[in-house]
């Protein structure tokens, strides 16, 4: 064997063995992100936050999303499969309370959102958990 | 699971018929003319090296410009999915130099051979795998519609 067929041998067995890894990687990650969780649970997250008011002129709007969703998931479609998560706000008159529900991802031409809307739900993501009055 | 192996022999189905149209011709000019069967000669011209480059950078494309791919996973893990077809075609620009020569020796002829087999393997590998990973991303795309 010679040094250009050893090099080349070699220069193989990395690519092959790093694709693989990488690839088993991709894999998993597609997997997870197709059963992450029951859309009753994902539908059914509460998460309160503090962004009340600026939420309430968009009421309608997210009533009619939280529907969609709902018949959505009643008929066994993941609107938010394969994505990253954003979280659609729902006010609640009963607790009086903001509620957040898992929905699908951020890109404008899939999730049909209110562009200012939208921004709330930018500025409040890492905001999920806290609670209404703080 | 039985989604991915099927989704990945549909795509080796696909590959095989395609690479048996294109070496089909060449088989036939053989037994035709009878002629002692060299495999240097036969892959002197590059048409499978041609193929294997083409093929290999059609599927990196796909990969690496698909708007969703392009903005998950690491960027160590998306790298190994540009290796792989820059390894193709560092292999096929240095075995076509090979087969550039007047009088190659029979190192060189090993060379190129082994060359051949190397960047025809990484592109199956690296279609199979790409392509069965882009199918399954897109069905999965397409349930949510």
């Amino acid at each position: 064997m010679n040094v250009s067929i050893a090099i080349a041998t070699a220069l193989t067995i990395i690519a092959v063995a790093g694709f693989l890894f990488a690839l088993r990687r991709e894999v998993a990650n597609l997997d997870k992100r197709t059963s992450s969780s029951a859309p009753a649970a994902q539908v059914d997250e509460l998460v309160r936050m503090t962004t009340r008011e600026e939420l309430k002129p968009f009421q309608e709007e997210l009533a009619r999303l939280l529907s969609d969703l709902r018949a959505q998931t009643a008929r066994g479609q993941l609107p938010h499969e394969g994505y990253h998560y954003n979280f659609v706000p729902m006010l609640s008159a009963a607790d009086n309370r903001i509620d957040l529900f898992a929905f699908e991802d951020s890109r404008p031409s899939r999730s049909g959102l209110n562009p200012e809307l939208r921004n709330v739900f930018r500025r409040r993501s890492d905001r999920q958990t806290l609670a209404l009055n703080e | 699971m039985l989604a991915y192996v099927s989704t990945a022999a549909e795509w080796l189905f696909w590959t095989l018929l395609a690479s048996l149209a294109q070496l089909w011709w060449d088989l036939l000019t053989h037994l035709h003319e009878g002629l002692q069967f060299d495999l240097f000669r036969e892959l002197q011209p590059g048409i499978l090296l041609f193929v294997a480059l083409a093929t290999t950078w059609g599927v990196a494309i796909d990969y690496h410009l698909d708007e969703a791919l392009a903005t998950k996973g690491s960027f160590f893990r998306r790298l190994w999915f540009f290796a792989i077809p820059m390894l193709v075609m560092v292999f096929v620009f240095w075995a076509y130099s090979i087969s550039r020569q007047i009088n190659p020796s029979d190192a060189d002829r090993t060379s190129f051979i082994t060359l051949n087999v190397y960047s025809i393997g990484l592109c199956a590998i690296y279609v199979l795998g790409s392509k069965t990973y882009l199918l399954m991303h897109q069905r999965q795309e397409k349930r949510q519609l």
